[in-house]
């Protein structure tokens, strides 16, 4: 056993894979995740987020590769040797049990002395806010309550990793974003390692210290929620994470990051982004880092394209626009509202952005 | 209304239904009060506590209850944890020779009981087993399981595995995991295989009259006696054990409505 802060990573999956009968859910997958953080594992349904979590928890066993918790192979062992519990989708609480009971069922299986059951029970029950309701049945709880004993259920134990599959996906919406602070906020007080399963990407971004975007079995972009968002690498997790527009571009000067588009118009972006030496590449660039401008009132923006309005919806807090260009196809464009002036369909206009904002997908 | 003139249909279909069923025991326990003359019990003679007062006066009686009741409780009680633990098994699990499995299962229920009595005789008499106690309790925990498995299987939701899992995860091993999760939570099934099973039993007569040798079960000496004559205190007794049972179930339903509502 390691303490906090050692360096060993709380979890670490090397080489996994999970092969069902005719199809393979979890390809290779190689993962490393840090002690106390919180951590989502994001992808579309599918993609194999859930069978790798239950292969941490030891519900599933992997055809091949390693599981390690806090540096100890724990690949063969039965769930109930090791130090990680689990938030199920469906809560599964006993409903044979009261409240109290199921919180306690852990430690009670541990032989902890009763006088300490009741104590922790009581706590962790405080921490979820549901004191006063140990003698009623899971059935006479509301969804969010049911959600918050499963949570107590686990934490009472004193985990090392905590693992939720898709924790608030039962939840309405207004009831899931109050979860989503609630549960920051009990991760930050317990400090344990959070695996967080969902297909959310907001509830991820919003959650996390660190994201990995899961497709198709395998994690195709991992970091900090600012960072792979910024700079998403690959088309699938550019879409996934929200929306963005797309061109296709040919390298003139790596070193200055010139690029053309098919036309010749140039763009820029950051040269860093261009260093494995391709020839073509595809650029992308998030609808809230373009500008807009009525033609004759020019843009400083390095990068512009001229186009036309063909759609404006207003929201309150911003306008979202579809501008028609030759060079780049339709974009979309996301224009907070500070008061400047609005676009109507069919308005000319130029669309320009900075080249920081750019980034490249494969 | 189109159906209010055919409101009085159903409560009398529902009337009519009970009574059919309910005529029969109502007679049984009517002709125990019978204070008869001679030795056939079948015609209504007027009115006695004599038999009830005097339960044990055919000594046959109570000699044949013993067994009766010994090997209907025995019977129920292992063709019920063998057929808890088959019922989980066909629900849980893909394995080799599942599908016969449930074939096998189904036959005793399908299969007339004089061909079952009779096959089992034979059995008994090629591997030279002296026919008494012991095979009469094989032959009706063997047709018991069957129905054992079908009313537990009926219990099995399937949201069971979830809260396994959950068991598992919160340091239960597996005797854990199925003591303290999966038995409360198709125990309803499991007394009702119980129950069921011991009614089967205590009931049968075909297949005990070829198994049981020199024993007599209930049913064999009622069976025997009718010949010459059915004593009343057969239908003291054959009340008491419907009272008795229907008692069970009763307190059972009771108790599962209240358990039911505390979780509700
Ligand atoms: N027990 C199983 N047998 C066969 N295929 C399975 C089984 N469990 C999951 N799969 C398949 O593996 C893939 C990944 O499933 P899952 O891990 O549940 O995805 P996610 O949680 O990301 O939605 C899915 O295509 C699913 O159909
Ligand atoms: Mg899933």
């Amino acid at each position: 056993m390691t303490s906090p802060g050692s360096g060993v990573p709380a979890v670490e999956l090397v080489s996994l894979t999970k092969e069902f009968a005719d199809f393979v859910a979890v390809k290779e997958l190689d993962l490393a995740i840090d002690d106390g953080h919180f951590f989502a594992l994001l992808g579309p349904s599918g993609c194999g987020k859930t069978t790798t979590l239950r292969m941490i928890g030891g519900f599933e066993e992997p055809s091949s590769g390693i599981v390690r918790l806090h540096g100890e192979d724990v690949t063969g062992l039965k769930p109930y040797r090791r130090p990680v519990n689990t938030v199920f989708q469906s809560y599964a609480l006993f409903p044979h049990l009261t409240i109290h009971e199921n919180v306690a069922f852990g430690l009670r299986r541990q032989k902890i002395d009763p006088g300490e059951v009741n104590r922790r029970v009581g706590e962790v029950l405080e921490l979820v806010q549901l004191t006063g309701r140990g003698r009623q049945r899971p059935r006479q709880l509301s969804g969010g309550q049911q959600q918050r004993v499963a949570l107590a259920r686990a934490l009472v134990n004193h985990p090392r990793v905590l693992l939720l599959d898709e924790p608030l996906g039962a939840l309405d919406l207004k009831l899931r974003k109050e979860m989503q602070i609630e549960l920051k906020r009990i991760q930050q007080e317990v400090g344990i390692t959070f695996i967080h399963v969902t297909h959310d990407q907001e509830e991820a971004m919003t959650m996390a210290d660190t994201i990995a975007v899961m497709h198709g079995g395998t994690i195709e972009r991992m970091g900090h929620p600012d960072e792979i968002y910024e700079d998403p690498r690959t088309t699938f997790v550019a879409g996934f994470l929200g929306a963005s527009n797309l061109m296709d571009a040919r390298v003139i000067s790596p070193e200055q990051g010139k690029l053309v588009l098919g036309d010749g118009t140039p763009v820029w972006i950051e040269p860093s982004r261009l260093m494995n030496g391709a020839t073509t590449v595809s650029v992308g660039v998030r609808p809230e880092k373009l500008h807009l401008s009525a033609p004759d009132s020019p843009l400083e923006t390095p990068n512009r394209v001229p186009g036309t309005v063909t759609d404006a919806s207003f929201t309150g807090a911003s306008t979202q626009y579809l501008v028609d260009t030759q060079q780049i196809g339709e974009v979309a464009v996301t224009i907070q509202n500070l008061g400047d002036r609005r676009f109507r369909a069919n308005d000319q206009v130029t669309v320009g952005w900075y080249p920081e904002h750019c980034f490249l997908v494969t | 209304m189109r159906g209010s003139r055919f409101r009085w249909l159903l409560p009398t279909y529902l009337g009519l239904g009970l009574a059919y069923l309910f005529m029969p025991v109502l007679l049984v326990i009517m002709f125990s009060f019978n204070d008869l003359r001679g030795r056939f019990n079948v015609r209504w003679q007027g009115f006695t506590f004599d038999h009830w007062l005097d339960p044990f006066r055919v000594p046959a009686i109570p000699r044949a209850l013993g067994p009766s009741l010994t090997i209907a409780f025995l019977s129920a009680l292992v063709s019920t944890v063998l057929g808890t633990l088959i019922a989980l098994a066909l629900v849980r699990y893909r394995f080799r020779g599942k599908a016969a499995t449930n074939v096998s299962l189904f036959m005793p229920m399908a299969t007339p009981e004089v061909v079952m009595g009779s096959s089992l005789l034979a059995l008994f008499v090629a591997v030279q087993a002296a026919t008494g106690f012991v095979t009469i309790l094989i032959a009706h925990i063997l047709f018991n399981i069957s129905y054992a498995v079908a009313t537990v299987r009926a219990r099995i939701a399937g949201y069971e595995r979830d809260l396994e899992e959950a068991a598992m995860d919160l340091y239960a091993d597996e005797w854990q995991t199925f003591r303290r999760v999966t038995l409360p939570m198709i125990m309803p099934g499991v007394f009702a295989a119980f129950l069921l099973g011991f009614a089967l039993s205590f009931d049968d007569f075909v297949i005990s009259n070829f198994t049981a040798g020199s024993v007599q079960t209930f049913p064999l000496y009622v069976w025997g006696a009718a010949r010459r004559g059915i004593p009343p205190q057969v239908n003291v007794w054959g009340t008491v054990v419907f009272l008795v049972t229907v008692t069970v179930m009763l307190l059972y339903l009771r108790w599962q409505r209240r358990s039911a509502l505390k979780r509700a």
